[in-house]
């Protein structure tokens, strides 16, 4: 053997050398190949990059740009499917390396830069979205602006920074409960999921009292850190909404934590609040039916917990649709359902729920032109093309997620996951950075795992609030100045523009040329308001004045006395 | 190189050159007159091109400067500066941009430096060139930014940006001065609100076309709420925004909180529910997916309420309960 080895000495110890050779000039192949290769003269090729691996993603895209290359003879169009963990880092790499994509899918890295990458290496869509996308062409959305065959009317397209419209958004997204039906009609003999709150709770109280063959029980909710957030901005938030009256200063319908700081400062919200209470209370409803220990548990723990069929509940994102079917497959049927609130008429909890909730309808899986790309006008009207309603149908529909065209029909058996875009809002910040973000983790940890009661959260924050409140603030009023000069920067850049260009850039400009000074009167606002609410003259919020009670008595009194 | 016949027979030795002595296929003489059209041909280029190269590395210090790559935009800026001396718009521009560089560069940035080159811009352009008021303004903006914000003197800065709109009436660099300076005006600790209704009535009377009238007329609103005046604030809220919707104030054209503000204040401060309820249905139907909408509808159903109640019993719904001010 030995002396085998020897006579094949060189060979063998060459080999490695010869594997990284011949890897080393595939690779180069390859490369050369895409950078230089031509298919033919008369081609012309568009890449696209994405970080959507989920099942189905890349088929789509395959089976739309088949079609698109039909419609276009002598486009061929390349897909560049990069995972979600590196694709910051690449897409950073190859923008500021001039070698990316024609399109791009937009995100995976901070906000400030993916700013810088709009302002530097996108193109903006603006001048598209005010006319009629071609590719409607014989529907009814034949004349619509491009804007408004959106289904969320291209919100988040639309950058401040640049104030252009930068990306074509392809779905959009809702998190509901997914539910082992066979556990369900196992162990409690329905065959529906339970409706309501009180028939979930219900539900779980049973799943609690069963054991598995094994003796061990099992969990009716699959918890984690991760998991939580659902549960808070599909339950708990909305349940706080009431207490927006209490600090809406500005009464624009809207609240935030800088209101919120200012409003508890002063006293205008404080623990007590009803709606506050209430929302604790009905969180730990459901979190007493997580499993123990969920609060240190991963995603992935939980996932699996409830793959192994331990638990019936979890709460997820469409985007985990896939994923789950894949897990339950051969193994489970697996159902979905919204979240249970109470109702208004609820014995405990009535009251508590003004409504269903607000589900924000943003767009996602965004893609952008590159500046770099040699074909620009094509790589949009690709872009178009994928936003046409058919086109977004059958993406929508072979990866099973909610289309955002206008018309578009989602996939059978998605319809739990349409937004609901009637109804409240959330109207609880206690974090509002700095320290006060620590504390509020760490009190609300303390309080899921009952460690301390709801009065304790509200003693020990408050008490922190007093001491640490107006430090926090401080820093936020810092934080709201510290921008002022890379707004004065971006309003001069588009400034710049506008004196070389059209009214249309004079519009773009003043839309955010008061920005820098807006900052001052936001600050200056925010400070009088946490100093004194009351020397601010705020009228009361959200009741009838006198002066409007003694109007509307002196009309309607007349009127029933048919004055 | 060894002389070829032809060659020879060019060279002349004397000063009496004659070329055309020299029969046409001088070598020499080819050459020379190649060189020289060639030379000429240069100076013709150069001479045609110096406009549009200028303007061609102006457009390119200007990306540079939008991409906040500053030094080599103000290297660029410079160039163009040295290489203009017979073209006064470049110039000027080239001045501006190393100002504009100076002042807005995220890190080297030199407020002194872009002063200095704002005043040359402003001492230097043709009477009426827009940068001089656009140079004043951003000379008197980068001043108040470098002004730590515990120190400012509002009512100072205010006057400040109101001599730039003095000094440049009628320019959008003034009018926007001036929207600055009413805004500097009402943040200030004791704000003078008859003054500043004053003021801002003063702006819509002489710059009837400027595009900031609408935002004008919205800050006199405030000012009219200040001093207690609902009605009058409720009508310039609304006058503010037919303006902005007739003039396409925004290109994203979302007036929703305006109508929301509007619908808001008719219902609770006024009780004016007819106008209350036009715009919570304006709201309702031009921003369908708006999160107020479920709120409008509901503002719909209460102010209905309260009016059968009123009707029916005189008073007001007792399940209103505390939005009812005592």
């Amino acid at each position: 053997m030995k002396a085998w080895f020897q006579k094949l000495g060189w060979i063998w110890r060459g080999l490695p050398f010869l594997v990284i050779g011949l890897t080393y000039i595939w690779a180069l192949t390859t490369v050369g190949l895409r950078f230089y290769g031509k298919e033919s003269q008369k081609t012309t090729s568009l890449r696209i990059a994405h970080w959507q691996l989920e099942a189905g993603v890349r088929e789509g895209l395959d089976e739309a740009a088949a079609e698109y290359e039909r419609l276009h003879p002598g486009v061929k169009i390349h897909q560049e499917a990069i995972p979600e963990s590196g694709y910051g880092q690449w897409l950073s790499v190859q923008l500021l390396g001039g070698t990316a994509p024609d399109i791009v899918e937009m995100g995976a890295v901070p906000h400030n830069l993916l700013t810088m990458f709009y302002q530097r290496y996108i193109v903006s869509l603006t001048p598209y979205v005010g006319r009629p996308n071609p590719y409607n062409k014989g529907t009814d959305l034949e004349n619509t602006p491009l804007i408004n065959t959106f289904l969320d009317g291209l919100r988040k397209s639309f950058i401040d920074e640049t104030q252009e419209y930068m990306t074509i958004p392809l779905a959009r997204m809702g998190v509901r409960l997914f539910y082992n039906k066979d556990l369900v009609k196992k162990l409690t003999g329905r065959s529906e999921p339970p409706h309501g709150f009180r028939e979930f709770m219900e539900v779980c109280d049973q799943i609690q009292k069963a054991h598995a063959p094994n003796g061990k029980s099992y969990t009716p909710i699959a918890g984690s850190q991760y998991h939580l957030q659902g549960w808070n901005e599909s339950l708990f938030l909305p349940a706080t909404h009431g207490a927006y009256r209490s600090f809406d200063f500005n009464h624009d319908g809207r609240v935030g934590s800088d209101e919120w700081a200012a409003g508890f400062q002063a006293g205008k919200i404080n623990f007590d609040n009803s709606s506050y209470r209430g929302a604790f209370r009905l969180l730990k409803e459901f979190t007493k039916y997580f499993q123990p220990g969920w609060i240190g548990l991963t995603r992935d723990e939980a996932v699996f917990n409830f793959a192994q069929e331990k638990a019936v509940f979890i709460s997820s994102g469409l985007w985990e649709l896939g994923g789950l079917e894949q897990l339950a497959d051969g193994r489970f049927e697996l159902g979905v359902m919204d979240f249970p609130l109470p109702a208004f008429d609820d014995p405990d909890f009535g009251g508590l729920m003004e409504g269903p909730r607000y589900e924000n309808p943003g767009g996602f899986v965004a893609f952008a032109v590159t500046k770099t790309s040699p074909h620009p006008d094509l790589a949009v009207d690709f872009l178009l093309f994928l936003a046409s309603r058919s086109q977004n149908e059958k993406f929508a529909e072979r990866l099973r997620w909610l289309p955002i065209i206008e018309g578009a029909r989602s996939a059978p058996g998605l319809e739990v996951f349409e937004p609901t875009l009637q109804g409240v809002f959330p109207a609880f910040f206690p974090a509002l950075g700095g320290e006060s973000v620590i504390k509020w983790k760490q009190l609300e940890a303390l309080f899921l795992v009952d460690q301390i009661d709801y009065d304790e959260v509200a003693r020990d924050y408050s008490g922190f609030y007093e001491e640490k409140g107006t430090e926090d603030f401080a820093e936020y009023i810092r934080n709201i100045i510290r921008v002022q000069p890379g707004l004065a920067r971006t309003a001069a850049s588009l400034r710049v523009q506008a004196l070389a260009g059209t009214e249309e850039s004079w519009q773009r400009y003043r839309d955010i040329a008061m920005r820098p000074i807006e900052r001052d009167v936001s600050a200056r606002y925010y400070e009088k308001l946490f100093a004194s609410p009351e020397g601010n003259r705020t009228p009361p919020l959200y009741k009838y004045s006198p002066a409007a009670q003694k109007r509307l008595r002196e009309k309607n009194v007349q009127e029933s006395k048919g004055l | 190189m060894p002389l070829t016949p032809e060659m020879r027979n060019c060279i002349c030795l004397t000063p009496e050159l004659n070329f055309k002595e020299m029969g046409t296929n001088c070598w020499i003489r080819r050459r020379v007159l190649i060189l020289s059209k060639m030379v000429l041909a240069s100076f013709v280029w150069l001479a045609v091109s110096v406009g549009y190269a200028n303007e061609s590395e102006l457009a390119q210090a200007w990306k540079l400067a939008r991409e906040n790559e500053m030094d080599a935009a103000k290297r660029q800026f410079r160039a163009v500066e040295l290489n203009s001396k017979s073209n006064e718009e470049d110039r000027i521009q080239a001045l501006y941009g190393q100002a504009y560089c100076w002042n807005y560069a995220s890190k080297g940035g030199d407020i002194g430096q872009a002063a200095a080159l704002y005043r040359r811009v402003i001492e230097t352009a043709p009477a009426g060139h827009p940068l001089i008021a656009w140079s004043d303004f951003e000379s008197v903006e980068s001043s108040y930014l470098g002004i730590p914000y515990e120190k400012r003197d509002y009512p100072a800065i205010a006057a400040s940006f109101m001599d730039v709109y003095r000094r440049h009436p009628q320019s959008p660099a003034g009018e926007q001065a001036y929207l600055v300076s009413l805004n500097f005006s009402k943040i200030a600790a004791t704000p003078d609100w008859p003054d500043f209704i004053k003021q801002c009535a003063a702006f819509i009377r002489d710059n009837p076309a400027s595009p900031w009238v609408p935002r004008v007329v919205s800050l006199m609103g405030e000012g009219y709420q200040k001093m207690g005046d609902i009605p009058r604030q409720l009508e310039c809220m609304i006058q503010s925004l037919k303006l902005m919707q007739q003039g396409g104030d925004s290109l994203r054209h979302d007036y929703s909180t305006s109508m929301w503000n509007i619908a808001y204040i008719s219902e609770y401060q006024l009780g004016d529910f007819e106008l209350a309820r036009n715009y919570y249905q304006q709201l309702i139907k031009n921003y369908p997916r708006d999160n107020r909408v479920f709120l409008s509808e509901k503002a719909l159903r209460r102010m209905e309420l309260v009016e059968k109640s009123l009707r029916q019993d005189g008073r007001f719904p007792p399940e209103l309960g505390e939005a009812v001010q005592k």
